[in-house]
Order: C-alpha cells, then structure tokens, then sequence
C-alpha cells in the first residue's frame, strides 16, 4: 500500500470502519512507515480533542416546551411570522434579485433556474449556493449564513 | 417500557409516550442544533421544531427503520431551513453589526485544565466554527454524536462513499485550520 493510499485510509481506519483487509494492509504500512503512523498519531489527537469538545444539554423546560406545542398549548418560538414583518414585499425584492443573479449563474453551468413562480429559496439546497463563484450572491449566503470569525 | 413500544404508543398519538422519546434524546439534538446554529436560542427553537415535526410526522415513520437516524434527518433540515431564514433576516435587516448568530461558545473556565489543553480546545472551537456548515455537520455526527458511517448516511441521505470523503475533507480542514491556530498563537502545538 502506497501513502497516499493509507493517509485516505486513515479517517476510516480511526472510526473502525475499514474492512479486514484494507485495515490490516494499513497496520503493515503504518509499522514500517514512520511518515504514516506520525500521521496517525495526529489523527487521533485531534479524535481525542473532540472528544473533550463541549456537550449542550437541552435547557431547563425544554421539554416541557415542546409538550405545550404539540399539545397546542403554545406557539413556535421563532415561526415566520416572528421573522417576515415587511417580509412579502422584502422577499419580492430579494426573490428578483437572487432569481436574476442565480439564473445568470446557473445557467452559466447548465442547470436549470428554479421555475418561475416556485419559492426560489426552498428550491435552492446548500450544495447548489456552495457551487457557485466567489463573490457572487449564493457566495453571499454562505458569508452570512457561516458563523462570525 | 423499550423504545418500540413507546414508538408504537406514540404513532397513536400517545403524548406521554413520546415525552419519554424525548426525554431520552433531547440533548443529543439540542448539541447538534447548538453546533450547527452557533447560538443557544436558535438551537432551542430548531430542536423544539424538530421534535414537534417528529410527532406530527410520527404517522409516516416505520417502526423497522432507525428512529434516531429518522430524528437526527429532521433536526439536520430544521436547522438548514433556519440557516436558509437567517440569510434572508440579514438581507432585511441593516448590517449594522447585530449579527445573528454567536459563533461557538468558548469551553466553559476549568482550573483543573492544563493551559495547554485549554488553549487547544480554544483552537478547536475557532476551527469548527470556521469549518463549511457541511463539513461541520459531519464532524458533529462522528465525533460528537457518534454515528457509525451508515447511520450518517442515512441522515444525510447519501451513500457511504461520500461521507466518508466528506469525513476525510473535513478533517484534513480541521488540522490545516488547527495549524495556522497554532502558528498565529505561538508555539503551542
Ligand atoms: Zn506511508
């Protein structure tokens, strides 16, 4: 097995989810590779720092929120409403907007606009707004949408 | 009670059933919401919808398929659907700073941590909180939820082959930002 075979190969093999095979081909090249097995050794430490990463348990009343909710006792936290304000007529705007940026864009690469008349954002998952190019609005997105630095 | 009887209990609509399902998997959902929002309010209220499309959606669920990966799938869309929303709140609102999100939180103060170590999982925080929301994700399922493989591909409903590539990309972006942590901070690490 070549390196880069194994640094591929490593990921897996630190979950434990490579095969019998490919895992013992991998434990022979880590005990003669000491390039390999420093890369291994990396691998876990951060496993290990992970695994010292903080825990959120749901706050207090969490739970008897969301019984009052499907018991229709109350409302949603945060629901559309809470958020659109002067939304319709703002969603036009941004909806022509992205539809024209995005069109340009997508059809750029050959795949097909969202139709006419959809709810544009719906139709648009992460990976399409994570294809397009830097500065462009989907790049945008994902600026916004990242948490801050 | 087993986790099939409560599932069964609670497809009929059973509440007090199902607040058992929840009490048992509240705070793994909330953690993955609270990863993948950044803030502790938005995390709340995406695993408050989570769980209560769960419920209304308990109907469709066949009892023979993992729960946990059907719950998680909810969570992992609540919580892109809130991201879509964030997106067009920071577009209505003026960028005058008050940004909707917090980033992560910094690892609570703990005199028993070595410097060291502290310093590190500082460095991590900054490293998650900077990874692509997608690679993120899937650090989160592995590392902290512990999903095997199959699982993650169930919830993120894609094959074994891309999470583990995924896997792979987001840990080697998690050691390159780990090491310019490092090199910005001086000689730790
Ligand atoms: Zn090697």
């Amino acid at each position: 097995m070549k390196c880069a075979k194994v640094a591929k190969s490593l990921s897996p093999y630190v979950d434990g989810e490579l095969g019998e095979t490919e895992r013992r081909e991998v434990e022979t090249h880590l005990a003669q590779c000491g390039r390999c097995a420093g890369e291994l050794a990396e691998a876990r430490r951060l496993q290990q720092l992970l695994s010292q990463a903080e825990r959120f348990a749901a706050p207090p009343g969490f739970r008897a929120e969301v019984m009052a909710r499907i018991d229709g006792r109350s409302s949603p936290g945060l629901s559309w409403s809470a958020v659109s304000g002067g939304m319709a007529r703002a969603f036009v705007v941004v909806a022509a907007i992205t539809a024209g940026v995005m069109s340009g864009s997508l059809l750029a690469r050959g795949i097909a606009p969202p139709q006419k008349g959809a709810p544009l954002i719906e139709t648009l998952g992460l990976e399409v707004f994570e294809a397009l190019p830097p500065g462009s609005l989907g790049r945008a997105y994902l600026a916004l949408t990242e948490e801050r630095r | 009670m087993d986790e099939l009887s409560r599932l069964r209990r609670a497809k009929e609509g059973d509440t007090a059933a199902f607040g058992e399902l929840l009490a048992q998997y509240q705070d793994r959902i909330f953690n993955l919401c609270r990863y993948l929002l950044g803030n502790r309010q938005d995390a709340e209220d995406a695993a408050q919808d989570a769980f209560v499309k769960a419920f209304r959606g308990l109907k469709r669920f066949e009892p023979a398929a993992s729960f946990s990966t059907w719950l998680y799938r909810i969570a992992v869309n609540t919580c892109h659907d809130y991201r879509r929303r964030f997106f067009l709140r920071s577009l209505l609102h003026a960028p005058d700073g008050e940004s909707v999100l917090e980033g992560l939180p910094s690892p609570a103060p703990c005199p028993e941590t070595a410097y060291a170590a502290r310093e590190s999982l500082e460095a991590l925080r900054a490293a998650l909180t900077a990874l692509p929301v997608k690679l993120r994700l899937v650090i989160i399922l592995k590392e902290l939820e512990g999903l095997p493989y199959e699982d993650m591909a169930a919830v993120l409903e894609v094959s074994v082959g891309t999470v583990k590539s995924r896997l792979f990309r987001a840990r080697e972006e998690l050691k390159k930002k780990m090491r310019s942590q490092g090199t910005k901070q001086g000689p730790e690490r």
